[in-house]
C-alpha cells in the first residue's frame, strides 16, 4: 500500500516576505520559531529560507545566552 | 578597523537603582575613553528565562558605540571582573534596523508556529 500523501503546506519565508531580519533583540518574532520545549524549529515546518534559518539560529542562540529565551522546556513560558 | 558595535549587558535584577545607574555610568565612561560612545538604551528589569546565579530577574542595558575591533575583547575583560553582571553580549551591529526591539521573556507561550506538516 502506498503511503498516503499529505497536502503540501504553503512554504514561504516570513523574513523574505516582510523584509525583517532575524534579530536576537526581537524576541516576539524569534519566539515563534522555537517549540514548546525551546528547540529551534526545522525549516521544513516553518518554510524559512536557508539564509534566514542560519541567521535565525544565531539569533535564538544569542537570545538564549542573554536569558531571554530558555534552553530547555521546563523554563518555557515563565 | 572601526566598526559599529552593540553590547547588551544583563545586570543582577536585585541591584538597587543607584548601583545600576553607577554601573551604567562606568560602562559609558569606559566606552567614551576607549571608543566612540553613541547611546544607551535602558530595557529595564525583565524576568530571566532561566535562573542565572540564582537570580530570576535581570536589568537589561544596550550600549551602542563605534570602536576598533579589539573593543569587544576589552569590554569583556572589564565585565568579567564585575560580579553584578550576569551576562553580556557584544556584537557588530547589523545594517538592518530592528523593527520591534522588545524584550518580553515572560510573553505567554503559545505563539509557536502552527503550520507544522
Amino acid at each position: 500500500m502506498p503511503r498516503k500523501m499529505r497536502p503540501k503546506p504553503r512554504r514561504t519565508c516570513w523574513f523574505d516576505e516582510t523584509k525583517v531580519e532575524p534579530d536576537y533583540k526581537d524576541i516576539r518574532t524569534i519566539r515563534r520559531y522555537v517549540t514548546e520545549r525551546g528547540k529551534i524549529l526545522p525549516r521544513r515546518s516553518t518554510g524559512t529560507c536557508a539564509t534566514h534559518q542560519r541567521a535565525l539560529a544565531i539569533a535564538i542562540k544569542r537570545a538564549r545566552h542573554l536569558g531571554m529565551l530558555p534552553f530547555v522546556a521546563e523554563n518555557m513560558g515563565r | 578597523m572601526i566598526r559599529p558595535y552593540e553590547a547588551v549587558i544583563v545586570y543582577d535584577g536585585t541591584l538597587p537603582e543607584e548601583t545600576l545607574r553607577s554601573e551604567q555610568e562606568k560602562v559609558e565612561q569606559f566606552l567614551k575613553k576607549n571608543a566612540e560612545f553613541e547611546q544607551t538604551e535602558v530595557w529595564g528589569k525583565q524576568p530571566l528565562a532561566y535562573e542565572i546565579r540564582k537570580k530570576r530577574t535581570g536589568n537589561y542595558l544596550l550600549f551602542l558605540f563605534k570602536g576598533e575591533n579589539d573593543m569587544p575583547a576589552k569590554l569583556g575583560k572589564e565585565l568579567k571582573l564585575n560580579t553584578a553582571v550576569l551576562r553580556f553580549l557584544c556584537v557588530v551591529r547589523s545594517n538592518h534596523p530592528v523593527v520591534a526591539p522588545n524584550v518580553a521573556p515572560a510573553a505567554p507561550a503559545g505563539e509557536e508556529v502552527t503550520e507544522n506538516a
